[in-house]
């Protein structure tokens, strides 16, 4: 574990080796983040890149109020939110209300059965949600997020996360269900 | 099942899975069983998908954005310098030598000579732009 009070004030005296430690250490959390809100593949490099200098650019107002991990997932998630936005070609799913009769289009799980692989399976399903579910249980379950640190990363009340949290865990529990029972059959 | 129950076995694994006193009715049992299935599936770790020297190159890239800042920093200093000074000269020889060749020569071609100004400008303000979208593109 990198010591950010150590590493901060080199960057900004402009080490740049001292930057490509903080890549390094925090590039598989941005990936995660950019990695659920973005569906094309060629597009993630680029937006994790454009995390990371916007991370450089701005590293002098980061105030040591919450943990830097914190602080670089906001510019994540507000970068490709905005990519997705700016560039949204159907790969985003709005915000259904009634997300308890979601309907996946993988909906039968059938020809991932011979992959025998349960992770696999709930990725996909995961991928198909609306966007809001994905980051929460990303941040929650992947990057180990609390509650009132996925509120301050992506803005949603805390109420609304223990929410998405939920609802989308259930969604997810009762697929595997049908997903179990087929593999057992 | 009761949405409360639900939400009882998903807060017993974010505590790290103690099981209740109580014994779980069978329902109750399969549904926790397949929690803990998705459980696992969800904090399985993700690799991230990204190019081998991946800190190298968003370091290069901040490099070479700082470079065409520097250069394009530079680049209106020389105009500015360039301006003042043209414009200077025009004014002196205006006030100055009210009979001399260059300022006859300037009264005859006169809207060239800002027009050719303009057009260097425009010129360097397209390269550092191509310049950039290039860069862009390279990343």
């Amino acid at each position: 574990m990198i010591d950010e009070k150590e590493l901060i004030p080199r960057i900004l005296h402009g080490d740049m080796k001292a930057f490509e430690v903080l890549v390094t250490q925090y590039q598989g959390l941005v990936f995660h983040v950019v990695n659920r809100i973005i569906n094309t593949q060629e597009d993630k490099e680029d937006i994790c890149q454009e995390v990371f200098i916007k991370v450089h650019q701005h590293l002098r107002r980061f105030e040591y109020k919450s943990r830097l991990s914190t602080w670089i997932a906001r510019i994540a998630y507000l970068t490709a939110i905005n990519y997705s936005k700016k560039y949204s070609s159907g790969n985003t799913v709005s915000h259904p209300e009634d997300i308890e009769n979601y309907s996946f289009t993988d909906e039968h799980p059938g020809h991932l059965l011979d992959k025998k692989d349960v992770t696999a399976y709930i990725n996909r399903l995961i991928a198909q949600m609306p966007e809001q579910y994905r980051t929460v249980l990303t941040l929650y379950h992947l990057n180990e997020f609390s509650y009132q640190e996925i509120e301050e990363i992506t803005g949603f009340p805390e109420g609304t996360v223990k929410s998405y949290l939920f609802r989308g865990r259930k969604l997810l529990k009762d697929k595997l269900g049908v997903y179990l029972k087929n593999e057992v059959s | 099942m009761k949405e409360i129950d639900e939400q009882k076995l998903q807060e017993m694994l974010e505590k790290g899975l103690h099981l209740p006193d109580v014994p779980l009715a069978a329902g109750e049992e399969q549904e926790l069983e397949r929690y803990t299935v998705l459980w696992e599936a969800l904090e399985q770790p993700v690799v991230p998908d990204l190019s081998p020297g991946f800190a190298v190159n968003v370091s290069a890239r901040i490099r070479l954005e700082k470079d065409r800042k520097a250069e394009l920093r530079f680049n209106l200093l020389i105009a500015a310098v360039c301006l003042l000074l043209g414009g200077g000269a025009v004014a002196a020889l205006i006030f100055f030598s009210t009979n001399s060749p260059v300022l006859q020569l300037l009264s005859h071609y006169g809207p060239i000579l800002p027009g050719g100004l303009a057009l260097i400008l425009l010129i360097q303000y397209l390269d550092q732009k191509l310049v950039k979208e290039k860069v862009r593109s390279y990343n």
